[in-house]
Parts: structure tokens; sequence; C-alpha cells
């Protein structure tokens, strides 16, 4: 049904624009060339799911799996965040020390696939490569919602949660905290020169965004039900900075947007197109063509983004067009000598 | 009249460089001291130490009492001790007014539990904020780029925005490492003005330039510096006729 399938992809969009908002954190904000946050998305998940799913018996034959405490969801969004917020603040403490720029982002990247490797290989943490799954629907013990409406529940439950995050952040991002991280990222020393500590602010965004990260896992997990390591390459965390880069780097708004372009019309879009016979995969090639050539064209002819970042605008008296078209010649009658 | 800023025994070298070999100086409050001398006479590492973005080898600098090197730059800025650098270092991708109001954020408005939990006070103390770095743009002819990015600024008004950001943060000694370099020298009278404006204000100004008739007309007292010393001190105008001091510029005209 073609609604359901709306639903399916607006909702994966919805819970993705929650992930970049958390790597704009870091990276539109804090400028950190991040390549963890799709990391912490995956241990959200598995967090969340392990304080979910109920303890393993002895009847699940080669199943196996940590906790198992049959939480509701909104203990293990929590811990969820919890756990991310703390191993951000272990991997951020040691990498923002000194790295920055690519050797920060060759770091997030290494941790990343020694995660993976690890949680494939220490099946008695989350199950190896298996993963968990048969997590049940949030909230559905209590509301008993039937199966074929749940999905219009769960995704506004995830517009509410997407909404709350954005507020929570546009609010950071206009307090005085948000403008002190913003002049880290364009010039550290010069921060340092004004009483403002750049490793400190950068760990706390680092930390801010790793949670953030943490509960787009946690509803990720809740609604496919399901968690492997196939499902977070470090390439998916391209993924999410094309959605920044073309939307609006540092623009809340705009990284909203740039998600539901990328995940709605490139990622969902092409699956439209029709097949060609004897080149099964030629649609997937193009979803990954078509990814790049926007990212190279936003790169070359709007860098800033669909929506750019946003600045305290100290306009003069109002808002209206003669306003500020008042503004602008007083501006240039008052220029001082250059 | 007391020092608000010692230095005693300073030593500090890179690999075999000895960029300090023996530095003590000391800077009355309220005064504006110049420091100059020849290059690679050890002036812009001095900065850098009494700011605390270097570490010394040996010695002490000595704060309004307080012992302070060693200190990481924010910590030394947060007591007052701030400096300008050599190249204007705006942040280019914020306006005017956001370069003032990183300034003007003093210790510990910043946190972000603050921004988290009490939104509405620093709603109210960032208008306040915006009146008065207006009113500082305004006294720096800035306030019509209020709205402009950093970057696009000219040289002239870049070093223009770095003193109005200084005068925003309040600190009580400033110093300046080379405010006239990279600035048109049409620019000269502005930027002798904005100097004046921190003395108004009561900030001591200490400020190393390679200008001399710059320095002599702000300077009531000037340093000068040689091979990472201190060698001689005074008015510029008797140190124009000193002999040391005419040998360590190598004979040019001083």
């Amino acid at each position: 049904m073609i609604v359901n399938y709306v639903v399916t992809v607006l909702t994966l969009a919805v819970i993705f624009s929650v992930t970049a908002l958390a790597l704009n954190v870091r990276w539109g904000w804090a400028g950190e060339f991040d390549f963890f946050v799709y990391g912490l998305l995956a241990v959200g998940a598995y967090v969340d799911a392990v304080f979910v799913l109920p303890p393993v018996t002895s009847s699940d034959v080669g199943v196996s799996y940590v906790l198992g405490l049959r939480m509701p969801f909104i203990v293990g969004a929590l811990a969820a965040m919890v756990i991310t917020g703390i191993i951000s603040l272990i991997v951020g403490a040691i990498a923002l020390r000194q790295l920055r720029q690519v050797y920060f982002g060759i770091t997030t990247f290494s941790v990343v696939l020694i995660m993976s490797a690890f949680v494939g290989q220490y099946t008695a943490l989350f199950d190896g490569y298996n993963g968990v799954f048969g997590l049940p629907q949030p909230f559905n013990s209590v509301l008993n919602i039937p199966y074929f409406q749940y999905g219009y529940f769960f995704l506004a439950f995830c517009v509410v949660i997407l909404i709350v995050v954005y507020l929570v952040l546009e609010r950071v991002f206009w307090s005085p905290y948000g403008l002190v991280l913003r002049a880290i990222r364009e010039d550290e020393i010069a921060a340092a020169a004004f009483g403002h500590s750049p490793y400190a602010a950068r760990l706390k965004a680092y930390v801010l965004g790793g949670m953030i990260a943490g509960l787009s896992g946690a509803l990720l997990v809740s609604y496919l039900s399901a968690f492997n390591t196939d499902a977070w390459t470090p390439i998916e965390t391209v993924l999410i900075f094309a959605c920044i880069i073309i939307g609006g780097t540092g623009n809340g708004r705009g990284v909203i947007l740039g998600t539901f372009i990328v995940f709605g019309v490139i990622l969902e879009g092409t699956r439209f197109l029709p097949d060609i016979p004897g080149h099964p995969d030629w649609d997937a090639a193009l979803r990954a063509i078509a990814i790049a050539l926007l990212v190279l064209l936003s790169l070359r002819f709007r860098p800033q983004g669909l929506l750019p970042e946003r600045h305290l605008n100290d306009g003069p008296t109002g808002e209206g067009v003669w306003s500020r078209l008042r503004d602008r010649m007083s501006r240039n009658a008052e220029a001082p000598p250059s | 009249m007391t020092a608000i800023l010692e230095v005693e025994n300073l030593v500090k070298s890179f690999g075999g460089v000895h960029a300090i070999r023996d530095l003590s100086l000391s800077i009355e409050e309220g005064s504006v001291e110049g420091l100059i001398g020849p290059n690679g006479a050890g002036k812009s590492t001095a900065i850098e130490i009494m700011s605390g973005f270097l570490r010394p080898d040996k010695g002490t600098v000595r704060f309004r009492g307080e012992t302070i090197q060693g200190l990481a730059p924010h910590r030394v800025s947060r007591l007052g001790l701030m400096r300008s650098f050599q190249l204007a270092r705006e942040w280019p991708q914020l306006s005017v007014l956001e370069n003032m109001l990183v300034a003007a954020v003093d210790n510990g408005r910043e946190a972000l539990w603050r921004a988290l939990l009490t939104p509405w006070r620093l709603h109210r103390e960032q208008r306040e904020d915006r009146e008065r770095v207006g009113a500082i743009l305004e006294e720096f002819g800035l306030y019509g780029l209020r709205n402009d990015m950093a970057g696009t600024l000219s040289g002239g008004q870049k070093r223009l925005l770095e003193f109005a950001r200084l005068v925003a943060a309040k600190p009580r000694l400033v110093l300046l490492d080379e405010p006239m370099a990279g600035v048109n020298p049409t620019m000269g009278a502005h930027i002798q003005d904005a100097i004046r404006r921190f003395t108004e204000r009561g900030i001591t100004v200490m400020l190393v330039e390679h200008n001399l008739s710059f320095v002599e007309a702000l300077c009531g007292s000037v340093t000068v510096m040689a091979h990472g010393t201190q060698i001689a001190r005074g008015q510029m105008a008797t140190l124009r006729l000193n002999e040391t001091v005419r040998e360590a510029y190598l004979g040019s005209n001083v």
C-alpha cells in the first residue's frame, strides 16, 4: 500500500533528521570532522534493545546478549543517551585534545571500525553479526494500537521527538555557549585569547551531539525492531554528511530539509525507476551517483547549503522591506574609512 | 604607581635558539608601555609567554600579584590580561556584532547548562550586552557594519574590530602585538585613537611596534629588547640618544 510506504519513508527521514542534527552539532557548530556519529547511533540502538528485550532464556538456542531488562522504551532511550554520552566523553576527551580536521576524522573513523569488529566478534554482548531482533513496539503494550495504524502513531511520536530536539538545539545555538562554540570553530586561538576554553566547549558539544545520536539510534531500532552490524558501516556517516552539506551546514532547519531530500527524494525516489534487464543493481548505483553529484553541485554552487547558517540580525527599527532598505542606505553612509 | 605585570628572569629557548635569555620587565598600572627591539629580539615570544600561549623554561610572570606562568591562555585572559595578534584574528563567519558578543560573554555565562536551564535570563543579559557592544561599535566607527560578516572587512577595519572586541571584554591589561601590522598607513590615526580608548577606560597597554614614531606618540615609557633580554628602558626621546640601543639596531636611524 502506497500510504504505508510513504509513512515508512517519512518515519526513516524523521529519525535520520535527528541523527543529522546530532552530527550538525559536531560538524556544523563545532567544526569537528566526525565519523563517530553513526557508531553512536549503533550504540544507542543496541543499548535500547538490550534494555527493552526480555532476558535470554535457555530455549533461545544460539542467541546471546547482555541485560534483557524488559524495560519500557523511555527507559531504553534514556539509557541509550546516557551510555552514548559517556562514550562520547571518553572518545572526545582523548581525540579532541590534539587532533583536528582530517586527523580527527581518521581517528573517529577507526573507532567505529574497531567497535563494529568488536561487536561482531564478541557475541555475548549484542549477539555478534546476528544482532538483536524482535523488539516490541514502543508504548503499544499500553496503547494497544492495531498493527496497521501503529505506523501513524510512531511517525507522530518521532516528529514530536524531532521537534523537541530541534527546539532544544535552537536554544543552544542562539545562547552564549552556541556563539562561543562557533567562534571556536572559526579561530580557537582567538577564542582562547578572549577567555573561552576551546577544549571544554568542544567536549561539551561532542557529548551533546553523541547523546542525540544515541536517541536517534533508540528510535531507529524501535522502528526496525532489529539491528545488526550490517546496519552501521562507516559509509552511512557519509550519507549524513551529505544531508548536512546539501541542506545547510549549521542551520537546523536546513539539515532537516537536506535529510528529507537525500532520504525522501534520492534514496526512495529512484526505487520507482524501471528495471533494466541484465542490470539488477543499476538503481542502487544511480542512487550513489545522484547523491555524490548533489554534494558536488552543492559544494560548487552553494557551499553554505540551501538554508545557510543564521546570524543575529540587529535590524534598526523593523523587519519590513523599507526599514531594511533604510538600514542599508544608512550603513553605506556611516561606513568607516577602510 | 604599582606594577600591574612583573616579569622576572624569563628564559625560553626553542631547540638551540635562545629566544629569551634573561628577561625582566614591569608595566605600571594605567600606563602605555612600548616594547621595541630589532627583529629576533624576542618581543613576540615575550608576549606569547605573558599571555599564556607559551610556557617559559624558567622565570616568573606575576599579574596583579598572582603568578600566572604556565596557566592556559583562556585562564590568563579571564584574569584580565588579554592580547591582540600580529595579524588580526577575527571570527570570519560570524557577524561583526556576533564577534563583539563573543568577546563580551564573560566567565561562566557561556556554560552549556545555562543555555538549557536559564534561557530567559541569558536572553535579558544578551540584550544588555547588545546595547553595550553597540555603543562600543559606534565609538570605533563600525556600527554600520554590525551585520556584515567579519571576514569581509578590510585589514584596517579588522584591526579596529579587534580593538573594539578587546574593549568589550573589559581587560585590565592588553598586550598589543604590532597593532600597525597589515594596516594601511592612512589608518594610523584611527589606530592611535583606538589605543587611547583603552587608557580612557583605565586599561593598561603594552604594545610591540616597529614604527618608532608611532611608539613615541603613544608610549610614556619604552622597554628596549635585544638578543632576548632588556637592554634599556626610558622615554623614547632619551632612548634615541642611547648608545647601546643604537648599536642594537646596528646603526640604523633610531
